[in-house]
């Protein structure tokens, strides 16, 4: 075998600055050329460094970083290189992601040595695609397509990216549309079952094919329309599929951006198209690129008057898509702060408590609505549902103070009237005057014979007799608390006798404004017939839950739920060890 | 939900008209229905035609409620039906404003 010529050029690869020490520390033979990237980036096109085979690039923040940093290269060098991502691992879907932007992901912790091979690999493997902008460009004015699977899905993408004015960025766009409207559109499998199937080292290729040949989905297809008009390619993609909620993804309602899912549609909206809009039920989807001037020649491109799509405007959005992820960082972690704060101060609350079942629904992380259970000192036992008004962060913030003092006066054995008198003050002093909090609160005695009621704005407790049968409302009516200064109000307390069995329900109003889909909403009476539908013992919290749930139907929650369910039980039976609320007997259920 | 405005100089009255639902999304607009009368003036909030009310829509009241300082007389609440209604009486707003 002939011996290569002595003199090898070296493989330029340019790296991430915090890599490219390490990096060429430990390339003994000299075979590879480091650069930094940034000063790639830096390097005007007439100046550019002349082919640079790979890029390595830090991805500890994940792969839209990454991607976006490999992109920002392409733009300078005019042609796309094979990328190796170094990072902790990512989900499933990111990682597949990277592999379809052209990257080969390396997880933590390898040593630089074991790198190398991993560029020489790449640098053979993947020649360097040529730019190819501009070479169908404006020549593809009308046309409609047909497909079913994934080859034809990826073949289609490369075809269609080749006809607009920067092929490599809106293949991976067009890509991800079209293998969505495959996977998610027309065989119906959501991204819990992917990353599931993905986990579980399945032929991921062979499930796709084993499911477009079942009878369900061997018919159906996806189309595909190109429109290009002067200065707009207009692509839409239309599945048969079911569709998703993309309102409520589109206007970023959810986190779904740093979901698993999402993240492909994310990022074709912000580097393949300048946009992006779900239409129907979300099964159609209308991508537009803004096309260079038909008669733009091929060679000449540089010296063209600017298009739509330059690196500038890109670096831009790039700029931005950084900046947003770094804010996102930010709040989750500010999020996380002040839920931790939240769960300490709300740990004092014994919803374990056997006479008790309860059920919280926040609509958001965090609640607007608070219930607060804690034994009184000598027997008996309090409970305090309240009900900010909103819900979010916003709403849960009052939390806090209401908590604070309640579990403070409830500990010393303050009496309840003056309890709610001292939080109602707090909360007028410290809320903004449209905020308030509607409240339930009620006091069992020690003799578990007597409850003393005090409602706000909440509506009625519902009372089921154990020996009658009978449920009744009940309520105060008071205003909520927080409205005004607790010297101009009383403090009344309904009292009820009550006898063991008796089952008393407290809920908020998310409850009983749950809407159907003939926007009727679920109201008391039908929370009366669940409770007196079910006999002692039975669970009614499980059972309303059940109801609620065929009654919403489609519909979406619209508040934060809250519901609890208290039975009377003889004095005595129930004692509290400790005040971290573990409980040593527990109510006979005879 | 169309909030209608209707600001009476004579009578220094501004009548405030709400259809539909009555939720936090009014927000803006009902905050720009009183945030622009002159100081002195007193409120009519017609809820004939409001169908739903949350209790974003008590605090916006509440709003209301401090522009005119808490007092009782200058904010009437008129025609208030069904849910709204029901929503008014629950939480004891016939204590802060003349329901009528």
């Amino acid at each position: 075998m002939l011996k290569a010529n002595n003199t090898v050029t070296p493989i330029r690869v340019a790296a991430s600055d915090d890599l490219l020490e390490s990096l060429a520390g430990v390339d003994n033979s000299a075979r590879f050329l480091f650069v930094s990237l940034r000063s790639c980036e830096g390097t005007s096109s007439s100046g550019r460094p002349s082919e640079i085979k790979v890029a390595v690039v830090h991805a500890a923040e994940g792969p839209v970083a990454a991607i976006a940093e490999l992109f920002r290269l392409r733009h300078t060098l005019g042609y796309l290189v094979p990328g190796i991502a170094i990072g902790p691992p990512f989900h499933t879907a990111d990682t597949e992601l990277l592999v379809r932007a052209g990257f080969v992901h390396c997880t933590h912790p390898v040593p630089p040595e074991d790198i190398l091979p991993m560029i020489e690999a790449a640098s053979k493997c993947t020649a360097p695609r040529p730019r190819t902008a501009a070479q169908g460009n404006g020549l593809l004015r009308e046309a409609r397509f047909t497909f079913r699977s994934h080859e034809e899905a990826r073949w289609l993408a490369h075809l269609l990216g080749n006809h607009c004015p920067d092929p490599a960025r809106q293949q991976l766009g067009i890509e991800e549309l079209l293998l969505n409207a495959v996977e998610h559109g027309n065989l119906g499998i959501d991204n819990a079952e992917k990353a599931q199937l993905l986990l579980s080292g399945q032929d991921w290729q062979a499930e796709l094919s084993h499911r477009l040949e079942q009878p369900q989905n061997s018919g159906k297809r996806v189309q595909v329309f190109w429109h290009q008009q002067a200065n707009e390619i207009s692509l839409s993609v239309v599945d048969e599929g079911d569709g998703f909620d993309h309102e409520r993804w589109m206007t970023g309602a959810t986190d779904a951006g740093f979901a698993p899912n999402g993240r492909g549609i994310a990022l074709a909206r912000a580097i393949s198209f300048d946009s992006l809009e779900y239409l129907g039920r979300g099964n159609h989807v209308v991508a537009k690129i803004a096309a260079a001037p038909s008669d733009e020649g091929v060679n000449h491109r540089a010296n063209q008057t600017p298009i739509p799509m330059q690196p500038a405007a890109t670096t831009n959005v790039f700029a931005q898509l950084d900046e947003l992820l770094r804010l996102n960082l930010a709040a989750k972690q500010d999020q996380d702060m002040a839920l931790r704060v939240l769960t300490n101060v709300l740990s004092s609350s014994q919803l374990k408590h056997p006479a008790v079942r309860c059920i919280q629904a926040p609509l958001e992380k965090f609640s607007g609505d608070c219930l607060l259970v804690h034994p009184l000192p000598h027997g008996g036992l309090r409970v305090f549902l309240g009900d900010f008004a909103g819900h979010g962060l916003a709403a849960a913030i009052g939390t806090i103070p209401l908590a604070s003092i309640f579990f403070a006066t409830v500990r010393k054995g303050v009496p309840l009237a003056e309890s709610i008198s001292t939080i109602n003050q707090k909360l007028h002093e410290l809320l903004p005057p449209s905020m308030f909090c509607a409240a339930t609160i009620l006091e069992v005695n020690s003799a578990w014979n007597n409850v003393q009621l005090f409602t706000a704005g909440t509506p009625p407790v519902l009372i089921n007799q154990a020996d009658s049968g009978a449920t009744t409302r009940w309520a105060t009516r008071q205003l909520p608390l927080g409205v005004v200064p607790s010297n101009q109000l009383t403090f009344p307390l309904l009292p009820i006798s009550v006898s063991t069995g008796d089952r008393l329900l407290l809920y908020s109003d998310g409850v009983t404004e749950q809407r159907n889909g003939s926007d009727e909403l679920f109201g008391i009476e039908r929370l009366e017939r669940v409770i007196q539908s079910l006999g002692p013992g039975a669970d009614v919290i499980q059972k309303l839950l059940e109801d609620l749930s065929a009654w919403k139907g489609r519909e979406a929650a619209s508040d934060d739920l809250t519901c609890l369910e208290l039975t009377i039980v003889p004095p005595g039976a129930v004692v509290s060890t400790s005040d971290s609320g573990t409980w040593a007997a527990v109510v006979s259920k005879d | 939900m169309p909030i209608t405005i209707a600001a009476k100089p004579e009578s220094n009255l501004v009548q405030i008209t709400i259809e539909g639902r009555f939720d936090f999304t009014c927000h803006a607009e009902f905050r720009k229905a009183f945030a622009s009368a002159p100081s002195g003036a007193n409120f009519m909030l017609d809820l004939s035609g409001a169908t739903y009310m949350d209790s974003a829509a008590l605090g916006m009241l509440l709003l209301l409620r401090d522009k005119v300082g808490g007092d009782v007389n200058r904010v009437q609440i008129t025609n208030a039906q069904g849910q709204p209604k029901d929503v008014l009486t629950v939480a004891n707003f016939g204590q802060l404003f003349r329901l009528s």
